[in-house]
């Protein structure tokens, strides 16, 4: 029942309205904006408190002490990182100068990429950023911040940190938002430092599309460079999956889901947006279950889909209820309740589960399934307290 | 312009976004949202939010694809935030006389895509005013390509029966499928 017809008639109307009004949006607002978003980020750093304050001093005296400093002295980081583990392409004593500090060459990409996957064979990189010192926006005095933004880490429970920083001051990276403490994965810092430095952070919790800032304390023309790695855990998997149990054919209505606790009463999930062979219901945003499941850390989680229907692909994650106040239901991802299956034909031979099983993980959860079947989808949703 | 003049944040890389993609934004944020100040604010925050996180990007040929995602996600938001209803019933940009049946259908169309459910709403401007595949859709919205695949069908039946209702008997065509 593919009708052309009327799918173009409606890709003619949709155009035709949206060029009916135009953008009067220019360049020059969005720099405006842009300089609004970051000064006003810089300003919230700035209130943040004697954190800032003191960094700011220990920043300034780093940099007095960075002119003799030892070129082998490490960087202290928190969590405890690692030790300095490459050397920079360059190796000229710095000088009482700054300008001739300013353009030691740090570490290539690829170089910290390799240091940062020593040991970590299969992380991938999630954000690279450097700056070069004629490349700083504005004019900064010595010893002025400047925060930048690298990019945002996915939900992960480990990170591989590698930054190098070339000039005069102190620098700080971060992972989160410092706003919300449940975001906040981890930071270093420490004076400008050529060798790159590794730092490895795990068994945070987080939430999804967390902030990589760096923050820095220089001179104006200093130089950094930084890369963050994650483990690969939430890759979809693109082989293919046989499912637990011989999967059944589909009935009627939409399949239902239930969640059980070490093999214990199992409780359905309450479904939200879904579609079923034609028909569709569309919930107004994540759906938060009044009913609270029990359970302890350890303890088997199972997934079952009712009457072994098996669905073709899956995502189906722990999160955080992020709901605002008076708003649709809103859940954050956290973790993967199992590895994401994506199938695009739909192709219950390629990939199919009934069943799936999770070692429950301490805290305040919103479990969310996407599930999708050959007949159309589901998203079911449970609330699962787990304590230690 | 690249991916990686905008990873580089090159001061150029803003205005290039908004001659490039701008206008595409604009028009699936005021698809979805109906009000031009509002589409205008989901093209300022996807373009910043771009020229930010360019770095996140691990494919770029998934570029404008992403672009879309993030202007999609700003703009349910923003109706999620305002708590807002609004159901425009377009008027016919004709003066007197009889509407012609291209805008009779037009104008039913358009009053049946802002009566359909937000998300679904979404799917149906992403699929058929960007044209993005069926499996882009439903990574922009977080579902199931099946569940993507079942509302734009959801959709179609209920602007055909828009049509049908519109036009009554004079529109055979509408209600073949």
């Amino acid at each position: 029942m593919h009708d052309t017809k009327i799918e173009e008639q409606l890709r003619s109307v949709l155009r035709a309205e949206a060029d009916s009004v135009p953008l009067s949006l220019t360049a020059g607002e969005l720099e405006l904006r842009l300089r609004l978003r970051r000064s006003q980020r810089a300003n919230q750093r700035m209130l943040l408190g004697a954190a800032a304050t003191v960094a700011l001093a220990v920043g300034i005296g780093a940099a007095v002490l960075t002119i003799n400093r030892n070129n082998n002295q490490s960087v202290a980081t928190s969590p405890s990182p690692s030790a300095p583990v490459l050397a920079p392409s360059s190796t000229a004593e710095p000088t009482a100068n700054p300008s001739a500090m300013v353009f030691r060459d740090l570490p290539t990409e690829e170089a910290l990429i390799a240091a940062a996957q020593e040991g970590h064979p299969g992380f991938v990189v999630v954000a690279e950023a450097h700056e070069d010192g004629s490349l700083v926006e504005g004019s900064f005095a010595p010893g002025e911040r400047s925060i930048h933004q690298v990019g945002f880490a996915p939900v992960t429970d480990h990170y591989v940190i590698a930054f190098a920083c070339s000039g005069l001051g102190e620098f700080t990276w971060s992972i989160g938002d410092q706003n919300a403490p449940t975001r906040n994965a981890g930071s270093a810092n420490g004076p400008c430092d050529p060798e790159a430095t590794v730092s490895e952070v795990s068994d945070i919790h987080m939430e999804t599309d967390a902030p990589v800032e760096v923050d820095t304390v220089t001179d104006p023309h200093a130089s950094w460079r930084i890369v963050v790695l994650v483990a690969q855990t939430a890759v979809p998997d693109a082989t293919g999956h046989e499912p637990s149990v011989p999967c059944q054919p589909s009935g009627a209505r939409l399949p239902k889901v239930s969640l059980s606790v070490d093999g214990g009463n199992s409780t359905a999930g309450e479904v939200g947006t879904s579609a079923w062979k034609g028909t569709a219901d569309d919930a107004a945003g994540d759906v938060i279950p009044q009913t609270v499941i029990h359970a302890k850390a350890g303890d088997q989680l199972q997934i079952r889909i009712a009457d072994d229907v098996c669905a073709s692909s899956w995502s189906i994650t722990y999160g955080l209820d992020a709901t605002g106040p008076g708003e649709p239901g809103t859940v954050r991802p956290v973790w993967y309740f199992v590895p994401q299956q994506q199938n695009g034909g739909s192709d219950l031979a390629f990939a199919a589960e009934n069943r799936f099983e999770s070692v429950a993980r301490a805290g305040d959860w919103i479990i969310h399934a996407d599930l999708g079947f050959p007949d159309g989808g589901g998203q079911y949703y449970w609330h699962v307290i787990v304590e230690p | 312009m690249t991916v990686e003049a905008l990873r580089r944040r090159r001061p150029e890389a803003l205005a290039d976004l908004l001659a490039m993609y701008g206008k595409e934004i604009h028009g699936v944020a005021y698809l979805i949202l109906r009000d031009k100040s509002d589409a205008e604010d989901v093209v300022a925050e996807t373009l910043l939010t771009a020229f930010e996180r360019a770095g996140d990007l691990r494919d770029e040929k998934a570029f404008r694809t992403w672009l879309l995602r993030i202007a999609t996600n700003y703009a349910l938001g923003i109706r999620r935030g305002t708590a807002r209803i609004v159901r425009l019933h377009v008027v016919p940009e004709i003066g007197g006389g009889d509407p012609s049946r291209a805008s009779t259908d037009r104008v039913a169309l358009l009053d049946g895509v802002a009566e359909l459910p937000e998300q679904m709403r979404a799917a149906v401007v992403l699929r058929y005013y960007a044209d993005l595949s069926v499996e882009d859709v439903a990574a922009a919205l977080g579902k199931s390509p099946n569940t993507i695949k079942a509302q734009l069908q959801t959709a179609l039946d209920r602007l055909r029966q828009s049509l049908a209702d519109t036009v009554g008997a004079s529109a055979p065509e509408a209600r073949h499928a």
